[in-house]
């Protein structure tokens, strides 16, 4: 029951969302598909519900940070349980006020993991039905997995312990 | 004269008279002291050693230390790992519930100073005594049981060495340092 190799999955969606589709990378260690941010839920809606791809299942949104190319890359993992086969759609968005659509409304695990982002590196998703910080507390301010965070209340650890 | 002092708030409390008073109160200290009950909490690896020592192996029960699922039947607390900042002010609040009179026992490095690993962290707390008080601070990282069943028997000492006015009188949450927790990271109140 294997699924469809990488390459005619890549295929699959350049004939049939091909204006979303920016970069199809087969040389890196885990192959992936670059779409545009404003269609991560176009695609999240075909790959779940194509009969023959049938990622029904998220597994995770992260995103990186390049500071030097000025940009953030937000990750999506799909998995499909009827081929036991995942992808790797990447996204690139602005490093500030980055906004990509939300896929909330089709996984809904999504709704966790886009507030997880958000919270950490400040991309915002359109249509989310609850935005707002799940790990920092309330009222935290930054978002600490930017590389160039800085921490206001930082306690640089002591040089001398107590006692020494 | 200091003794009696201290005595009219239980007076009538006292089953059967109250002349030997030092004695009653050595009594109800000696039960108060071989039941203590601690609430199931963990935050971190030192829960497991915490756990540990009260399964079968170690066995908190023998000094008659239970475990209860509610602060509200628990005399104690271990504070047994690393503390986020969001998650301090849900401890604070799980704290203000437990019934008075109430301890506290800091396990491990990171309950007592923000610890070693997680020190330089943006979201850990310098050491549970900023948000609750402390009665024992047991060192390690993290503490073997033997360690924790040493602190909670240096606990019984701290509760048996007690006047009664003092675990029922002062309300600790008075002495709490409660100033340090006004700041933006605490809402919940």
């Amino acid at each position: 029951m294997a699924g469809l190799p990488f390459d005619q999955i890549a295929a699959k969606m350049k004939d049939t969302i091909g204006d979303a589709v920016v970069e199809v990378n087969e040389g890196d260690r885990v192959p992936f598909v670059r779409v545009e941010a404003d269609a991560v839920a176009r695609v999240a809606r075909f790959l779940r519900d194509d009969g023959e791809l049938a990622f029904d299942f998220l597994m995770y949104i992260t995103a990186v940070d390049f500071p030097d190319e000025d940009k953030l890359t937000l990750v999506y993992h799909y998995f499909s349980y009827q081929n036991q086969q995942s992808l790797m759609v990447k996204a690139d968005v602005p490093r500030r006020g980055g906004t990509a659509r939300s896929i909330a409304h089709i996984y809904a695990a999504a709704e966790w993991l886009e507030r997880e982002v958000y919270d950490l590196f400040g991309v915002t998703f359109d249509g989310h039905p609850n935005l707002k910080r799940i790990l920092t507390p309330e009222g935290f301010r930054g978002h600490p997995l930017l590389k160039d965070f800085k921490n206001d209340d930082y306690v640089p650890f002591p040089d001398k312990m107590p006692g020494k | 004269m200091g003794v009696i002092a201290r005595l009219p708030v239980y007076w009538e409390r006292l089953p059967g008279g109250g002349i030997v008073t030092t004695n009653m109160e050595k009594v109800l200290n000696w039960s108060r002291a071989s039941s203590i009950w601690y609430m199931i909490f963990g935050l971190a690896c030192c829960a497991i050693e915490m756990m540990a020592a009260g399964a079968s192996r170690y066995d908190f029960d023998r000094y008659g230390m239970m475990f209860r699922a509610t602060p509200r039947q628990s005399d104690l607390m271990f504070i047994s790992g690393t503390i986020t900042l969001k998650m301090a002010p849900r401890i604070r609040r799980l704290w203000e519930q437990l019934a008075e009179p109430r301890y506290v026992i800091a396990m491990g490095s990171c309950a007592i100073s923000g610890g070693g690993f997680y020190y330089d962290a943006y979201s850990v707390l310098k050491g549970i005594d900023k948000v609750i008080p402390v009665d024992v601070y047991v060192p390690g990282c993290p503490p073997r049981p033997e360690a924790l069943m040493h602190g909670c028997l240096k606990l019984q000492e701290k509760i048996k060495s007690e006047s009664l006015t003092e675990a029922f009188g002062n309300f600790k949450e008075d002495q709490a340092p409660r100033e340090r927790l006004d700041g933006r990271w605490i809402l919940v109140k």
